[in-house]
């Protein structure tokens, strides 16, 4: 019989409440999906473009008119897009300016649950294929994920665009719900209690930037799943030894990962280095020649091999005075505190609402994350680590891909400037969403750290708690910014 | 005790974040159906009242949202004083002060005044005047377009029940079938209420 009591422990299971996050990320990714108007997202216009590039016959036998391609910051409806693309963001009245719908126009709703203009929208009447050249598409046309978004836009084939480009939508949401899960797993591995790796895993699930961006037709969201694979089975190599199941998780990710976007050679630099702190693990200690120049050996050989692997993605470029003056340069342009904060504004999200709790929030955030790192640097330098907090050797290998992906990200930047002469890229948070599970259980693990060290461990939970419902109010207010933003 | 606060103030918390966001937007839930758009200006001096007809085509009008400042925020958007009069700017039927946007745009200010029920099909009239705390202010720079003050009424409906189903209308527009009305309806109350029980079963265990 079904009693009180049964339905309590029920719900107290681990995977209950597992589940009940993974739906609830896929909700709210639907109600982002429907939220957000088409083509709001970044480059979201020309990711479906290219996908719709892909899907086109493979024999173009039409006319073709050579543009020249469009300039930056324009309107969607200006870009070299296929005449439905075009067409359905002028229906729509997409006002904005940088190859994306900003705003709706204010006078565009009429009563009903149907646009003035959806019926010619969904009357499929313009060219879903690309007549104006050179095509402007998203990164690498041949990415998986826009591979995957093919396949999709032709099974719909002879459905609407809403139905199409909504579709692949619901995709980018189911991605981001295997991450989470994902973001768990390692969580729990690394040796949170299950309590505190549910809990973690809510705080990331409601990131509210995070949460937009699962909501997006963007290579992204695969790159951050691949991403959250690879650390899985870096985690899992560092916790039992390299084995064929870790290798091929770690192997199929970088693959993969490469294969969707170039932030994941990044991958490629962070395993040779894992394999080389393996193989340094297992011969440490255990011949006659001294440990420090095994580590020196260690060092040099995964330092070498990832220079040599990398050149061709350094700048490079000139004798060592001339890179030098180039990083001084590089260096001086990004010392700019709008440029430094621009990253952690479009990383949290900034309220557009005029009170003080948008103002500051920011700054709230930065004073958490200031207490964090103090309590990071006690955690790596104490000899007694807390019961309820992971192992070093996974924070350690967290910094490394938190090293990394800062690494990568800047040396891209400067090589766009040493190409281009100026800031081009500059670094938006977005750039840092594959490591965001990373990020903020480093900031749960120096917050924990700090209060051991002032002996209140037993308010960890609190932290926790308190930290999920401001996360879940700080989504929520960005839910009702958005709402005011585009329907009212 | 700390086992009553650690799990009672976070719901606590939970519940007044959730009171404070719903509460703003019954009080944000309010519909305009023009654009607002400038192409010249003008600048009235202080203690100068200045008046603009305009017209009503729904009932529950209670707001108007006016552009000022020229591209600054006013430091105090309340020294702008509103009066809202019959089509004749004899009778006075509402005034106040001006309110900066909730949002965070710098030229949109607001005057919000009790829902007029009866407003659908009626012509108003707008008094503005400026009336600064101090006596060596500046005039102030008011919008235009097509020689008219840069303004747009803002309505409510009948209830907020009404107020939600517009919006739903709204949303619902432009999205495929499956994200509409019904669909959209069991997607947001599905997101919310099992958010809710989520995040009270984390704190509660």
């Amino acid at each position: 019989m079904l009693t009180f009591q049964k339905i309590k422990d029920f719900c107290k299971k681990p995977q209950t409440i597992l589940i009940l996050i993974l739906l609830v990320f896929f909700l709210k990714g639907l109600l982002l999906t429907i939220i957000l108007p088409i083509f709001n997202g970044y480059d979201e216009a020309r990711h479906y473009n290219t996908i719709q590039y892909l899907a086109e016959p493979r024999e173009k036998n039409w006319p073709k008119n050579e543009k020249g391609e469009s300039a930056d910051g324009d309107l969607v409806q200006r870009f070299n897009y296929s005449e439905e693309i075009k067409k359905t963001a002028e229906k729509i009245r997409c006002v904005g300016g940088e190859d994306k719908c900003n705003l709706y126009a204010n006078n565009l709703f009429i009563s009903g649950f149907d646009g003035e203009n959806e019926a010619e929208i969904n009357n499929r009447g313009w060219k879903q294929y690309n007549d104006d050249y050179p095509v402007n598409i998203a990164g690498k046309a041949d990415s998986l994920y826009h591979q995957i978004g093919e396949k999709i836009e032709r099974m719909l084939g002879e459905k609407n665009i809403l139905i199409r480009f909504y579709t692949l939508r619901i995709f980018s949401v189911f991605l981001g719900t295997i991450a989470i899960f994902i973001f768990y797993l390692i969580l729990k591995n690394i040796g949170f209690s299950p309590k505190h790796s549910l809990l973690i895993t809510a705080i990331i699930s409601f990131q509210p930037k995070f949460s937009f961006y699962y909501s997006y037709v963007n290579y992204d969201p695969l790159l951050i799943l691949l991403f959250a694979f690879f650390v899985f089975g870096a985690i899992l190599s560092i916790k039992d030894g390299l084995n064929w199941k870790n290798l091929s998780l770690m192997i199929s990710s970088i693959i993969f990962g490469i294969w969707v976007k170039g932030t994941a050679l990044i991958l490629l630099a962070v395993f040779i280095f894992l394999i080389f702190a393996v193989i340094y693990k297992k011969v440490s200690g255990k011949t006659k020649i001294n440990d420090k120049y095994w580590f020196g050996l260690f060092f040099t050989i995964s330092f070498s091999v990832i220079m040599i692997t990398f050149q061709k993605h350094l700048p490079l470029i000139g004798n060592f005075n001339e890179i030098s003056a180039s990083f001084f340069r590089y260096f001086l342009k990004n010392i700019d505190p709008e440029l430094i904060s621009l990253s952690s504004k479009t990383y949290w999200g900034i309220l557009s609402f005029d009170n003080w709790i948008s103002l500051h929030l920011l700054e709230i955030v930065w004073f958490i994350q200031f207490f964090s790192i103090l309590g990071l640097i006690l955690f790596i330098f104490s000899k007694n680590k807390p019961e309820f907090l992971p192992e070093k050797k996974y924070i350690f290998f967290f910094i490394l891909m938190i090293v990394a992906l800062q690494a990568g990200i800047r040396l891209a930047d400067w090589q766009y400037f040493t190409k281009y002469g100026k800031l081009g890229l500059q670094t938006p948070g977005r750039y840092f969403f594959p490591n965001i599970a990373i990020h903020i259980t480093l900031v749960f693990v120096g917050l924990g750290m700090l209060l051991q060290y002032f002996k209140k461990e037993k308010y960890f939970d609190l932290v926790l708690a308190l930290s999920l419902v401001s996360m879940l109010a700080f989504f929520m207010y960005h839910l009702l910014s958005t709402l005011l933003d585009f329907y009212l | 005790m700390l086992n009553f606060s650690k799990k009672y103030f976070p719901l606590f918390l939970l519940l007044l974040f959730l009171f404070l966001i719903f509460a703003r937007l019954e009080k944000e839930l309010v519909f305009f159906e023009d654009a607002l758009q400038k192409n010249s200006d003008i600048k009235i001096p202080p203690k100068q009242p200045l008046q603009e007809k305009f017209f009503s085509t729904r009932s529950g009008l209670t707001e108007i949202e006016i552009l000022l400042g020229g591209g600054k925020k006013l430091s105090h958007p309340e020294e702008v004083k509103f009066k809202l009069a019959d089509e004749n700017c004899a009778k006075v039927i509402e005034e106040g002060s001006t309110k900066a946007s909730f949002l965070k745009i710098k030229d949109l200010y607001a005057l919000k005044f009790p829902k007029i029920t009866d407003s659908k099909n009626k012509q108003y009239c707008l008094i503005l005047e400026y009336q600064p705390l101090k006596s060596t202010a500046k005039n102030l720079q008011i919008y235009r377009s097509d020689e008219k003050i840069a303004l747009r009424p803002g309505y409510k409906n009948a209830s907020i029940w009404q107020d939600i189903h517009e919006l739903s209308q709204r949303i619902s527009q432009y999205k495929p079938w499956f994200f509409k009305h019904y669909f959209l309806w069991a997607i947001i109350l599905g997101f919310l209420v099992l958010a809710i029980l989520l995040v009270v079963v984390l704190i509660l265990i």
